[in-house]
């Protein structure tokens, strides 16, 4: 533990203790408008740096969603601030996370002809902290031109396979299998890298558990929703377990029906946390597991990494709340409906 | 240790006058209000509470916007002087003021309005000063559209993907994550750049009709036209400030005077109505009962009846503690812990005498304990904190105690300290310094807090025995069982160790140690027999139905009266539903209940004291509201029914239970000796921990010693400038540091080891009624 490490868990814990509180959830849920929304999140503490100068009567959802985002990478970047940073090294998480996720919605945009759409909602934020130049791939039209512009980066070897001379554009499943297993390699490889002992022994666990949960939603959509071949599921799976082993993938796979599938993964671990609240989905399940899994380390770990890790899987947690309270505004859902698709 | 004696007082008068009366009974400060009491004691049918609307909320708000319009800040003063006390006189006062201001006023306020719109278009026009050319013109232009505004600088980089289409946006200032600007598109695309610009957050700005010239013009024009208002603002204020001199002091006045007069109004709710006449109950302290009625006569056709004694349990009179001046402070102490019942007994004088003892034998020091009461002395004249009169005390207890240490400042040279003196010093082995008596310190702080004990056990006894608490006072722990055992052993074995006589002897041993330790394990056999015999007695005389109880209970019947009732009440209990209601009138009243003799009801007078009857009245259900009103009219004031009236069956079954569980009770033995043994030990262990508490009384004086040795040493034994600072740096340190944790562990000591004793607080505090403004 570096002598700055203790400094960093404590201010991660301080900007989750100014994370909202289920008072604030039922603030913000029982407003009827986005506008009013947003003058409410002008007052809380952690939210004010983001909106203050936002007028509130001309605000829109797509906006306050984006502000959310500059929120979630404005806190995580203001920690890694603290921290000695390699280039290219762990501490780039969260921006690694948020490139594929930006890549890979680029060739679906693309793919699908509405790349105006994919202009207008892309987080311009994040040019200045990537390696990619968006602005390039803001302008391609085919696949062929965004390998082009992500020549130099890692994502040119990891899409290059996919370009065939038949399709303009691979299976957007298939990006997203070969993106998340790239992500997470990277994330193995780096932690081993970069880290020794209880330190990287605690990461790594963080990792294996989102890989845990790759696979269980993996297992879920595949086989659960697209009725898909046990070979096929096993293909896009990543090769990294924890408490979800091979064995525990194999034993699911058996089953053939959707709600089959989802009673046996509710059976597992992860979902002892969910125990009693059969009213939520497999997919709020899973946020909710996430949830109490990276509240227990931030609130546990001594390790800056593990703290920083947490924080931002929380504040992701966190933003899809405030984004799912946007969406049910504006579609006019009453705040105790609301209330209750939240993860808190 | 005494508890402030109270009187109940009821308050009533035509309704016309309830507002005076509740005035009055504020100003007194000493009426503590009983909301409760009509409803208890003669039922809630017949009585009705005052709901209606606030008269003077109207009032008021015309006060605050005057208030506002003047600039006078929200200040509640005495309202000495201020006659004025109806609505009528209020509105006419406001009339004067608003016909005086009025105009200046809304003047004032759409000046403030212009500013507010001309100052938000200088903002706007400030981030597009860079434009060369006239708004007007520009905003004009027939074939173009043109929209002013912000967008997010996010979106601002990405409007080179629309290089394309065909509109043109021009930056004209940035800042705060925002590109101020303007873009033109062609009439025919207007929607296409619309859409366009929505999509990238461009919030539009309208340039107001008054804005003209290029960027730089608008803006020096701007800023003229609100200095212009500003002055003309300045003029309205200046005239309205002349107003606000002359009223200043009297509006001040009249406002805190109707926000008194609303407050109490609120408190009509708590008011008892009936028959057009308001009724309140409630507490005064005896000694005041004079001055409160004197104080209530200036209300015309008010009147304020003396109840002499409070006889229904439900009404339990308010605590307030009286003691003097010395002794006082200390009832902060008290009722942190909880109030007494009126009853009960006030701990104060012995908290007050014990927490300064303590306090000055742990933080003995003549000159630390005078800074203590200095500090005490500036803290309770300057801020009036609660606890600076208790510094005070205690730093003169300290003092005290310094002076017979020899400690001032923590030297001990300049005093000769009491085991220097003789006899101390031969009897404690001639000690040098206050670490070499050391072992009499810590046995006379032993001494010291068996004395405590012994003495709360005592009063722990004679408190019990008062509320009829006989487990407690007799077997209980500090009982009278418990402090024979405590003060056996604890004799015995100082005689023992001290000089050497062999105390534990057998026979002292069965009588005086084992024999309690038995009482104590079968105190609730005990207590259960004990309390069954006090019952029983009672009990004895409840054997017949209610009607024959009272009948027979009645001490005022002839045989004639008695026959007569009999008849009425076999009449009434043939119908279905009859209603019981207990409770007490004036003897003359019940004269008057000749004049209602052909309605359902029949009266059994059941007994006669202090010219008031206590009896039951019986009706069938379907009378009962024209029955109460016609006892409520007789002043009959409802008591809660006697457990012998009320159900003499059920009494004598609760009888017989009692003793069956008590025949349970002896049955299951084996939970009956784990429990049992479980207490004795846990009550041993506690006499053994709770005695060796006290060592740390005689550990602070050591602890003190240490403290101020090593302030000592740091300061070195020459006198130079260095060395008075440290000198004054741990002396202050020692009273913030030590003063406090002693206060704490002294409290501490107080709280656990000797209120847990005897103390029960189930008091309520005597609030008297007041306005809030």
């Amino acid at each position: 533990m570096s002598a700055g490490s203790s400094a960093v868990v404590a201010k991660a814990r301080c900007k989750y203790g100014k994370m909202l509180t289920l008072s604030d959830y039922k603030l913000l849920a029982g407003k009827n408008d986005i506008s009013y929304v947003v003058a409410a999140l002008k007052t809380l503490p952690g939210y004010k740096k983001y909106f203050s100068d936002v007028s509130d009567n001309s605000v829109r959802r797509n906006f306050a969603e984006q502000l959310l985002y500059k929120w979630l990478f404005g806190n995580y970047i203001e920690l890694c601030r603290f921290k000695f940073q390699k280039k290219n090294g762990f501490f780039r998480y969260l921006i690694k996370r948020e490139e594929i996720a930006q890549i890979i919605k680029a060739i679906m945009y693309i793919s699908a002809g509405e790349h105006e759409n994919f202009i207008l909602y892309f987080p311009m934020f994040l040019e200045k902290h990537s390696e990619v130049n968006f602005v390039e791939l803001l302008k391609a039209r085919t696949f062929k031109e965004v390998l082009a512009t992500l020549n130099g980066t890692p994502y040119y070897k990891v899409l290059k396979p996919l370009l065939s001379d038949g399709a303009l554009f691979p299976e957007i499943r298939k990006v997203e299998t070969i993106m998340g297993a790239h992500f997470h390699e990277w994330l193995t490889t780096i932690i081993k890298k970069e880290f020794k002992g209880k330190e990287r022994e605690e990461i790594e666990k963080c990792v294996l558990h989102s890989a845990d949960i790759y696979n269980m939603k993996l297992c879920y959509r595949l086989k659960g929703l697209f009725k898909m071949s046990n070979e096929e599921v096993m293909k896009n799976h990543l090769p990294y377990h924890y408490r979800f082993s091979k064995k525990d993938m194999e034993k699911l796979l058996e089953r053939s029906d959707t709600e089959s599938v989802d009673a046996l993964i509710r059976k597992h671990s992860y979902f002892k946390s969910c125990k009693g609240r059969e009213d939520l989905d497999f997919e709020s399940a899973v946020s909710y597991s996430n949830l109490n899994f990276f509240r227990e380390r931030l609130m546990l770990s001594q390790y800056d990494s593990v703290a920083l890790f947490s924080l931002a899987e929380l504040m992701t947690i966190e933003l899809n709340n405030v984004t799912t309270i946007i969406e049910g505004i504006r579609y006019s859902i009453p705040s105790s409906e609301i209330e209750k698709m939240l993860i808190i | 240790m005494a508890v402030e004696k109270m009187s109940l007082v009821s308050v009533s008068g035509p309704l016309k006058q309830v507002n005076k009366a509740l005035v009055r009974c504020c100003e007194t400060k000493c009426f503590h209000l009983e909301p409760n009491y009509y409803t208890l004691t003669y039922g809630s049918a017949q009585f009705r509470t005052l709901k209606d609307k606030d008269i003077y909320r109207h009032l008021i708000k015309r006060a605050e916007d005057i208030a506002q319009g003047l600039g006078i800040e929200d200040k509640t003063v005495a309202y000495d002087g201020i006659t004025m006390e109806t609505k009528h006189e209020f509105d006419e006062y406001f009339r004067k003021i608003e016909e005086e201001v009025g105009d200046l006023v809304s003047v004032k306020g759409m000046l403030d309005d212009s500013i507010d719109q001309y100052q938000q278009a200088l903002r706007h026009i400030q981030n597009l000063s860079n434009l060369d050319t006239d708004f007007k013109d520009i905003i004009s232009c027939k074939h173009v559209k043109v929209r002013f505004g912000r967008m997010p600088s996010d979106s601002y980089t990405k409007l080179e993907f629309y290089s394309d289409k065909d509109f043109v946006f021009v930056p004209l200032d940035e800042n705060e994550g925002y590109v101020w600007g303007v873009y033109f598109a062609p009439i025919h695309t207007k929607s296409e750049a619309d859409d366009i610009f929505n999509g990238l957050y461009f919030e539009r700005i309208r340039i107001p009709d008054y804005v003209t010239g290029d960027g730089e013009t608008a803006l020096a024009d701007l800023t003229h036209q609100i200095s212009q208002l500003k002055e003309q603002r300045e003029e309205v204020l200046k005239a309205l400030r002349q107003v606000k001199e002359r009223e200043y002091d009297y509006f001040l006045k009249v406002r805190s005077k109707l926000r008194f007069l609303d407050s109490s109004y609120e408190m009509r709710d708590q008011v008892t109505v009936i028959n057009n006449r308001f009724h309140m109950a409630g507490f005064i302290p005896t000694k005041k009962l004079k001055f409160f009625k004197e104080a209530l006569s200036t209300v015309p056709d008010v009147e304020v009846e003396d109840k002499p004694y409070f006889i229904d349990e439900r009404m339990k009179p308010p605590t307030k503690l009286k003691n003097n001046w010395l002794f006082r402070p200390f009832e902060m102490f008290v009722k942190m812990y909880g109030l007494p019942a009126y009853n009960g007994i006030d701990p104060t004088p012995y908290v007050a005498i014990t927490f300064m003892l303590l306090y000055g034998i742990m933080f003995g020091d003549l000159g630390q304990g005078i800074v203590i009461s200095l500090l005490g002395f500036i803290l309770d004249r300057w801020k009036k904190v609660k606890l600076a009169p208790i510094m005070m005390r205690i730093g003169i207890s300290s003092a005290v105690f310094g002076t017979l240490y020899g400690s001032v400042f923590g030297n001990e040279e300049l005093i000769t300290p009491f085991f220097h003196m003789e006899p101390f010093s031969t009897l404690m082995g001639q000690p040098h310094n206050i670490f070499q008596a050391s072992t009499y310190l810590l046995i006379a702080a032993l001494v010291i807090g068996v004395l405590l004990i012994v003495i709360s056990m005592i009063l722990n006894i004679t408190l019990s025995i008062k509320r009829q608490d006989y487990e407690s006072a007799l077997f209980g722990a500090n009982g009278i069982t418990g402090m024979v055992f405590y003060v056996a052993v604890l004799v015995a074995a100082a005689l023992q160790l001290a000089l050497g006589i062999p105390m534990f002897t057998p026979l002292y041993v069965v009588f005086l140690i084992l024999l309690p330790l038995g009482i104590m394990f079968f105190k609730e056999s005990l207590a259960h027999i004990v309390a069954s015999s006090v019952r029983g007695n009672v009990l004895q005389i409840k054997k017949v139905a209610l009607a024959n109880t009272a009948l027979r209970a009645s001490d005022r019947l002839d045989e004639a009266d008695a026959k007569k009732l009999r008849k009425q009440l076999d009449y009434i209990q043939s119908m279905k539903n009859v209603r019981a209601v207990y409770g007490r009138m004036p003897t003359e009243a019940q004269m008057k209940l000749e004049y209602h003799k052909n309605d359902d009801y029949a009266f059994v007078p059941v007994s006669e004291k202090d010219e008031m009857i206590y009896g039951v009245y019986f009706t069938p259900k379907s009378s009962k509201a024209k029955v109460d009103e016609i006892f409520s009219g007789l002043s009959f004031e409802r008591l809660k029914m006697p457990s012998e009236l009320a159900n003499p069956k059920r009494a004598r079954a609760a009888s017989k239970q009692d003793k069956a569980k008590g025949v349970k009770e002896k049955k299951s033995v084996g939970n009956m000796i784990v429990e049992g043994f479980i207490e004795l030990f846990e009550t041993c262990l506690s006499y053994l921990t709770n005695t060796m508490s006290f060592l740390r009384v005689g550990g602070f004086i050591l602890s003190h010693a240490g403290m101020m040795l090593v302030v000592n040493v740091l300061a070195g034994s020459e006198l130079t400038a260095g060395s008075i600072i440290v000198q004054i740096l741990g002396n202050l340190f020692v009273i913030g540091m030590e003063g406090f944790i002693v206060g704490i562990q002294v409290l501490r000591l107080e709280f656990y080891e000797l209120f847990g004793r005897f103390y029960v607080s189930d008091g309520k505090e005597f609030t008297p009624l007041q306005v809030n403004v």
